[in-house]
């Protein structure tokens, strides 16, 4: 042992008492974490009965023409929701992308603030965006378009603009040559460079904006959701039941057919 | 400012006077003093080594570098550091260009890549694919591929050509819009030496039927004695030599590249 140089020790030198005490104090955020609101064995043993209770009570789900032409009602709603706000979100994240995109915005450095209103845009949860505008413009689905209009900016606008920088820059120097300006640039460049991943992202961001459309009529902003509230606020729970489950087929088959899509496209 | 002409704009196509060039990063001066006159309708090949200034000067003569000193002078428009936002308009609006890289918009059918050459002129914006474009630029741009023979290709994407079709296509990009001049920095340098002497031979010889200068970079100098006028060797970012391209002697190219 006594062979081992001291510069090779020093390079397997052990953690230093700053790493330690760091990890001491991230491991007690997390147990105190744990203690504080995760669920005791005996809490979960306790709530089985109130579980096995609530789901006697939600079978069989309510299968009534006339609750399911409503819920039918609210599901086109939902669609609009989503189909609207995911629509005027993507077509507004072209230019915002475009203006947020490092080396290609037409507003050079400046694209940086453009991100930084991005991150906010996402940063903020969809349910307070949806109580803000159901304050704004009143409850109903227009408050739920607007949701998922700003919710898709914060998806679309980020990885659209990453796209767009990560687009070959060869073409782009090219048509810079030639004389092209900025949006010839962008039209002839980098969009069908980028047009894959970018399509890519519009899909996950209309599957995003089908799953939100669902929960937020539970703060009022229209669309399925708000007849789900209803139904456990007077304990309907057999019309809960048939909503979730029109709601899970909804998912479903959204998943189904963006995926299907992203398949062809490719 | 205005700049006086350096040479007669009738028969000269390009005209620089003691051009020096020294990037921002503090290295030695890239072109020293270049004095060089090309005619209308000559075939000019540039030679040297690498770092010699030869792509250097191709981008100060179009002002897409600014020089630090001397003037040029690039079909009839003279300016000193940087053409002004008219002159550039003008000179790109006669001016082709070829890269090393054909720098083609891969995902693009090649019509459209050879449209995209009408990129910069007045209303332009339309031009970013074929199917937007004016029916009179879609003929234009068709009969540039027929004239390096590849019409039949026209609807097909640009990255499924072979790597000298793809050249030729941007050879078609950069005559869609009649330039007189056309700029090439080294266009056979990414290909197959018989794909590359097609390229060479299709510029030369397009260059030749329509009266074009042609002004190429090369590192080859089969081609660039075959498919020249004349040689131009820089060295050092001086220009060693000048002469006709049958007048080049070995000696000459060893005293280039040692």
């Amino acid at each position: 042992m006594s062979g081992v140089s001291p510069d090779l020790r020093s390079r397997f030198s052990g953690m230093s008492s700053i790493n330690f005490v760091l990890i001491l104090v991230v491991a007690a955020i997390v147990i105190s974490s744990i203690n504080s609101v995760a669920p005791s064995i005996g809490q979960l043993a306790d709530g089985v009965p109130s579980m096995i209770n609530l789901l006697d009570r939600m079978w069989p789900p309510n299968t009534d023409a006339n609750f399911l032409t409503q819920v039918g009602m609210r599901l086109v709603e939902t669609f609009q929701i989503a189909l609207a706000g995911a629509a005027i979100g993507i077509a507004l994240s072209l230019p915002i992308g475009w203006l947020a995109a490092k080396k290609v915005s037409p507003i050079g450095p400046a694209s940086w603030l453009v991100k930084a209103i991005i991150s906010l845009l996402r940063t903020i949860p969809d349910l307070v965006w949806a109580l803000l505008f159901v304050v704004t413009v009143g409850l109903g689905a227009v408050a739920g378009t607007m949701t998922i209009v700003v919710d898709t900016i914060g998806f679309c606008g980020r990885f659209f603009a990453e796209a767009m920088e990560d687009a070959d820059k060869e073409p782009q120097e090219a048509l810079a040559a030639i004389g092209a300006n900025k949006v010839s640039i962008l039209m002839g460049g980098i969009l069908p460079d980028a047009a894959p991943s970018m399509i890519n992202t519009a899909l996950f961001a209309l599957e995003k904006a089908v799953r939100w459309s669902v929960v937020l009529g539970l703060v009022g902003a229209g669309g399925i959701g708000q007849e789900l509230k209803a139904a456990f606020d007077l304990f309907q729970y057999k019309n809960a039941s048939a909503i979730i489950l029109v709601i899970f087929v909804i998912v479903l088959v959204m998943e189904f057919i963006t995926d299907w899509l992203r398949s062809k496209l490719q | 400012m205005l700049h006086t002409p350096l040479a007669d704009t009738k028969s000269v196509a390009i005209a620089t006077s003691a051009l020096k060039k020294q990037y921002k990063n503090g290295n030695a001066p890239v072109l020293r003093g270049v004095n060089l006159t090309i005619r209308h309708g000559e075939r000019v090949a540039l030679i040297g080594s690498n770092g010699s200034g030869k792509s250097t000067l191709l981008k100060c003569l179009i002002g897409l570098h600014a020089v630090n000193e001397g003037s040029v002078q690039t079909l009839g428009e003279t300016f000193g550091s940087m053409p002004t936002a008219a002159q550039r308009t003008q000179l790109r609006k006669q001016t082709g260009f070829v890269f090393q890289k054909h720098c083609l918009v891969k995902r693009h059918s090649v019509l459209s890549n050879v449209v995209h050459g009408m990129l910069g002129l007045p209303g332009s914006w339309r031009a970013f694919t074929q199917a937007t474009a004016p029916s009179s630029w879609r003929a234009k741009a068709m009969s540039a591929l027929e004239d390096v023979n590849l019409a039949e290709r026209a609807r097909s994407r640009a990255d499924a050509l072979s790597g000298g079709q793809q050249q030729r296509v941007a050879i078609a990009r950069a005559i869609v819009r009649g330039p007189q001049l056309i700029i090439a920095d080294e266009p056979a340098a990414s290909l197959d030496p018989v794909s590359g002497a097609e390229v060479m031979r299709l510029f030369s010889e397009l260059a030749q039927a329509h009266g074009i200068t042609l002004l190429f970079t090369s590192h080859d100098m089969d081609h660039a004695a075959a498919y020249s006028d004349r040689i131009v060797a820089l060295k050092n970012g001086q220009i060693l030599f000048d002469k006709a391209s049958r007048e080049v002697s070995d000696q000459d190219l060893r005293d280039t590249f040692q």
